[in-house]
């Protein structure tokens, strides 16, 4: 079965970040509550609530800047990589090395080309717009991720079953395969609707 | 295979707050190394936390608006939220590993085209609610109720073919140009 969030970037990563971040905002904003309330006092003694939040006077010791430089460009970079991120919801995919039994020889694929020739063969079918197939995870535990965009009156049943009994046949013996696990999203569209209405 | 939202517009709002933040401090420490004025004032800053303590209003305030926050973002990455994809059943010979979703979208428009292929049936709106499906369809005619009942029968015949893991219901309303 997919794994759920590698099939639907950047779903997990985004949940992550935003539970981190709330939990750093959360203890934080906690934090100057009980210690203004006089609530940390208790466990931390020496914490004065009516001492000011910093000491007149503070001199910014030469190394700050830089420190402070660092750090937010490296947050900057990061906060840049995970806006990238929104953008990249394709599953990633890689190159696969097929061996090629006793003779010692190897052949390489990229994924994606396995991955077009299957779509191609499903875009084949009829009632379907569209169709992109990826291929993703490794040769040993390989997960196909199919997205099929069929017209509104299309048998899905039918398509179904002719995709598993002619395309996935088709591409396991391509990849010297017993089986694929395989995902299949499925998308009826309706903008363009060619569909006979009765009157 | 079911899919949930994915906090792109909560997720795209913090990492632009964060790189603001982010360019704002290197921006205003370049500055301050240069010896300009920062666009930060930190001098400013620093004053004014000197004058402030940790029971001054301004200073609660500010931590139960960082808390708040806080706990609207915790939310937002738990709460999963309305599916976007809905999980199909399982094909009697289909290969053990295949997951196989229709999106909620696909199946408002696959009912909607079953519903308006009816005769009888000028247009026809579907809703997707809960484990519900209402189809209402408009007739130029009157409203039988042999119309309803064609129009129910389409959409289960259409919520067959797609056969989503966890049976819909459906409900159908029909209006008419004329009263009968």
């Amino acid at each position: 079965m997919a794994t759920p969030a590698a099939a639907n970037r950047p779903a997990a990563l985004n949940r992550t970040l935003l539970a981190l971040i709330g939990l750093l905002l959360l203890v934080a904003g906690a934090a100057g509550l009980a210690s203004g309330l006089g609530q940390l006092r208790s466990v931390l003694p020496g914490l004065d609530p009516s001492a000011p939040l910093l000491p007149a006077g503070v001199t910014v010791l030469p190394w700050v800047p830089w420190v402070a430089i660092v750090a937010a460009v490296v947050v900057g970079l990061l906060c840049l990589r995970w806006l990238v991120a929104q953008a990249l919801r394709r599953p990633a995919t890689g190159t696969w090395s097929l061996r090629q039994g006793a003779s010692g020889g190897s052949t390489t694929l990229p994924a994606d080309a396995a991955g077009d020739a299957v779509a191609a063969d499903i875009e084949g079918y009829t009632g379907v717009r569209k169709a992109t197939a990826t291929l993703t995870g490794t040769r040993e535990a390989p997960l196909l991720q199919l997205e099929v965009t069929t017209e509104e009156n299309t048998p899905v049943g039918a398509l179904r079953d002719r995709i598993t009994a002619h395309a996935l046949p088709r591409l396991c013996a391509a990849l010297d395969l017993d089986d694929m696990p395989t995902s299949l999203l499925l998308r009826v569209d309706a903008a363009r609707s060619t569909a006979p209405r009765a009157r | 295979m079911i899919r949930r939202p994915r906090r792109v517009v909560p997720a795209t709002i913090v990492a632009l707050v964060l790189l603001a933040a982010a360019v704002l401090t290197a921006w205003s420490c370049v500055q301050v190394l240069l010896g300009q004025t920062p666009i930060v004032p930190f001098a400013a800053l620093a004053t004014a936390a000197a004058g402030l303590t940790w029971t001054a209003v301004p200073v609660l305030v500010a931590a139960g608006v960082l808390g708040v926050v806080g706990i609207v973002l915790i939310v937002v990455a738990i709460v999963p939220g309305r599916p976007t994809v809905l999980a199909l059943a399982d094909r009697s010979w289909d290969h053990p590993q295949a997951a196989a979703g229709a999106t909620r979208r696909s199946i408002t428009s696959a009912v909607k085209a079953a519903a308006s292929g009816v005769s009888g049936v000028d247009r026809a709106s579907v809703a997707l609610s809960g484990r519900i499906v209402t189809a209402t369809v408009h007739t130029p005619l009157r409203a039988e109720p042999e119309l309803t009942e064609q129009v129910r029968t389409a959409v289960a015949a259409r919520l067959d073919d797609i056969a989503p893991a966890r049976p819909l219901r459906v409900r159908v309303r029909t209006t008419a140009a004329r009263s009968s």
